[in-house]
């Protein structure tokens, strides 16, 4: 009843978890924009740099008129480049705006889970309810997990869908090898990512631990006790760093620099999978022509 | 408070893991924070404090000590799920002084401690967690010198306790504990002042936090405390019996920085008048990064009494009977290489009391070094 009437979906008649369901579409629909927002980047970044190739391509051999040519095509194609760019935000703001609506109503559904749990008629209803809070509370905490790191995150597992054809030519080839090779600088650019939050994380973890040394040598042999003074009892070296905690509980600074180092042995393996697809492109084309 | 509350929690500790908790657990034996400490100090201390616990006195005011240390901790993790974990940490240490400055003589003064500390945490449903905790630790020391130069003297000393700490409610939590502890001062054949000191005590805490990576806490709790060596003054009522009440703040913030700020009052009240006193105390923990790779650590503790009745005996029990205390230390530290954290540590400490103008300071200067073998 508190509930119902602090939500505004309840009290048109929708219920929390129908709210729920339609937010995690939303969700999902707002993920599918912003990867292809992406994608469509990727590809106008590449028409861009490819006209800015041919610039350089063209002063080398002195060649004015490719030059002129050079120049206005890579004019033409930076407006395309700053408005997708643009979409790009925008849809990520989107993106994370579905996300943050989601993890609303997912808070609220358990807070009435909780009450429901309360008002549960038997053992095994409470069970069944408790069972559903968990899945939300799992969700709720990987929805606020991802929110914290949004770093944009590669399936390491799929590699660009881009094959050979038969009938390719040499140019199409070529095509292909710059696309699979743009692809390795996305990879490149999310390692450099990973490598900052490393970082990041890893002076946070040198600095947490001076500090457990400093209150853990001061309380080693007494010396916060006084011959005078209220005894307060020794320094807690670890009591706001404490992530021991369980139930959904957060990752530590050191599991978190784990994971991230993990992650960032799979990208390299990635990014040297692509090249070496690059690489067959390129050799494929000598062989073509 | 008895004895045997504290072997009972301590029991149920090591009983719980075993199948006290429903779950899948898997075992996950693992050695974390390993850290091996070397450190050298100076020291300097001053003061016209005499204590009941210290019957070697000197006439000296001003006394003096280099310091060397060597020490290990670590946390031993039996399991690690998301249910439940079960961790023992432990700390032990060596520290030799040789002191110079007194009157009678010069003393070398070797202190030996350690500790183990068992912690069983336990998912409860979704409404929090309940942690098991137990601790013992020890103390011993030899060639104990006299004022000014204050070391605490040998003890052991078993606790254990039980908390529950729910999950966020609107934002807030919820958490509360209780603990006994049970104190032996290792009173030697000529010093029984040392008996003293001897404890059972038993307290319970209770507290809300709010907030996400900025938190106030604000907590309250009592202890009862019973020393069996003291006297009260009191033929009803012979053996000193204290109750304590204790209400306070604290604000954490973790972030670029890390800062807790806390403040708390303390009402002590006993069977006799002597040891009856309010007390307010303010504690502050910094940790900030600095240029070059260096960090800044300062901790602070500084609190001030007030007695309910006026006393004219000078012979003071160490832990208890002045009119305030600070203690500060300041730490800039470096890593040095993956595994090795340098650090260079200012450390301050003064007592007065009101009666007799008596004091104590301390105040020194160390070089540390953390290397933690298994850092990658």
């Amino acid at each position: 009843m508190i509930v119902a009437a602090l939500v505004p979906g309840v009290a048109q008649g929708q219920s929390l978890e129908e709210q729920v369901i339609q937010r995690r579409l939303e969700l999902q629909q707002a993920e599918l924009e912003y990867q292809a927002a992406r994608a469509a980047f990727t590809v106008v970044d590449r028409q861009f740099s490819t006209a800015l190739n041919a610039v350089r391509e063209a002063r080398r051999s002195g060649d004015d008129e490719a030059l002129e040519l050079a120049h206005a095509q890579a004019q033409a194609r930076s407006g395309p480049l700053s408005a997708q760019e643009r979409r790009v935000e925008e849809v990520r703001q989107r993106f994370a705006d579905a996300r943050r609506a989601l993890i609303d109503v997912l808070t609220q559904h358990l807070q009435q889970l909780v009450i429901e749990m309360g008002a549960a008629p038997t053992d095994l209803r409470r069970r069944e309810i408790d069972a559903i809070y968990r899945d939300r509370l799992a969700e709720l905490s990987r929805l606020e997990s991802d929110e914290e790191q949004s770093t944009f995150r590669i399936d390491v597992a799929l590699l660009p869908d881009i094959g050979f054809d038969p009938r390719d030519g040499p140019e199409e080839l070529e095509t292909k090898a710059e696309l699979v090779e743009a692809y390795a600088a996305v990879v490149d650019t999310v390692i450099q990512e990973v490598d900052r939050r490393v970082g990041t994380l890893d002076e946070r973890l040198r600095n947490e631990r001076q500090r457990g040394d400093l209150l853990a040598a001061v309380g080693r042999f007494d010396d916060t006790n006084l011959p005078v003074g209220v005894a307060t009892g020794p320094p807690q070296a670890d009591a706001a760093a404490d992530s021991t905690g369980v139930g959904n509980r957060p990752l530590t600074l050191e599991e978190q620099i784990e994971e991230l180092t993990s992650y960032r042995a799979q990208l390299v393996a990635y990014r040297e999978q692509i090249l070496i697809k690059a690489r067959t492109f390129r050799l494929r084309i000598r062989s073509v022509v | 408070m008895r004895v045997s509350c504290v072997r009972v929690l301590l029991l149920t500790f090591a009983v719980a893991p075993l199948g006290g908790w429903p779950g899948s657990a898997e075992a996950q034996v693992r050695l974390r924070d390993f850290v091996v400490t070397l450190g050298g100090s100076a020291e300097s201390y001053s003061g016209n404090f005499s204590a009941v616990t210290l019957p070697v006195v000197d006439s000296t005011e001003h006394a003096s000590a280099a310091v060397g240390e060597v020490a290990i901790r670590g946390t031993i993790t039996l399991l690690r799920t998301q249910e439940r974990s079960l961790q023992i940490s432990f700390d032990g240490g060596m520290r030799q002084a040789a002191a110079f400055g007194f009157e009678v003589r010069d003393y070398a003064p070797r202190e030996f401690v350690g500790s183990l500390s068992p912690q069983f945490t336990a998912a409860l449903g979704s409404w929090g967690s309940l942690s098991l905790r137990g601790r013992y630790r020890g103390r011993s020391l030899e060639d104990r010198p006299p004022m000014p130069l204050f070391l605490q003297p040998g003890y052991s000393m078993l606790q254990g306790g039980v908390g529950v700490v729910t999950r966020s409610f609107d934002g807030i939590s919820f958490d509360a504990q209780l603990d006994v502890e049970e104190a032996d001062y290792r009173a030697l054949e000529l010093v029984p002042q040392l008996d003293l000191l001897d404890r059972k005590s038993a307290g319970v805490e209770a507290g809300i936090r709010w907030g996400t990576s900025s938190t106030i806490r604000v907590y309250g709790g009592a202890r009862w405390a019973e020393y069996p060596k003291q006297g009260s003054f009191d033929p009803d009522d012979p053996f000193r019996r204290d109750r304590t009440a204790r209400v306070g703040v604290e604000w954490t913030y973790v972030g670029d920085l890390f800062v807790q700020v806390g403040v708390d009052g303390t009402m002590n009240r006993s069977n006799g008048d002597r040891p009856e006193y309010d007390a307010v105390s303010g504690r502050a923990v910094l940790t900030a990064p600095l240029p070059a790779g260096f960090s800044l650590n300062a901790f602070a503790v500084l609190t001030t009494k007030s007695y309910l009745h006026e006393t004219d005996d000078a012979r003071l029990v160490p832990g208890e009977e002045a009119d305030n205390a600070s203690i500060a230390y300041l730490q800039v530290g470096r890593s040095l290489a993956s595994n090795l954290d340098g650090a260079v540590r200012l450390g301050w400490t003064r007592a007065e009391t009101n009666f007799g103008q008596a004091y104590y300071e301390r105040f020194g200067v160390s070089v540390r070094a953390n290397y933690r073998p298994l850092r990658r």
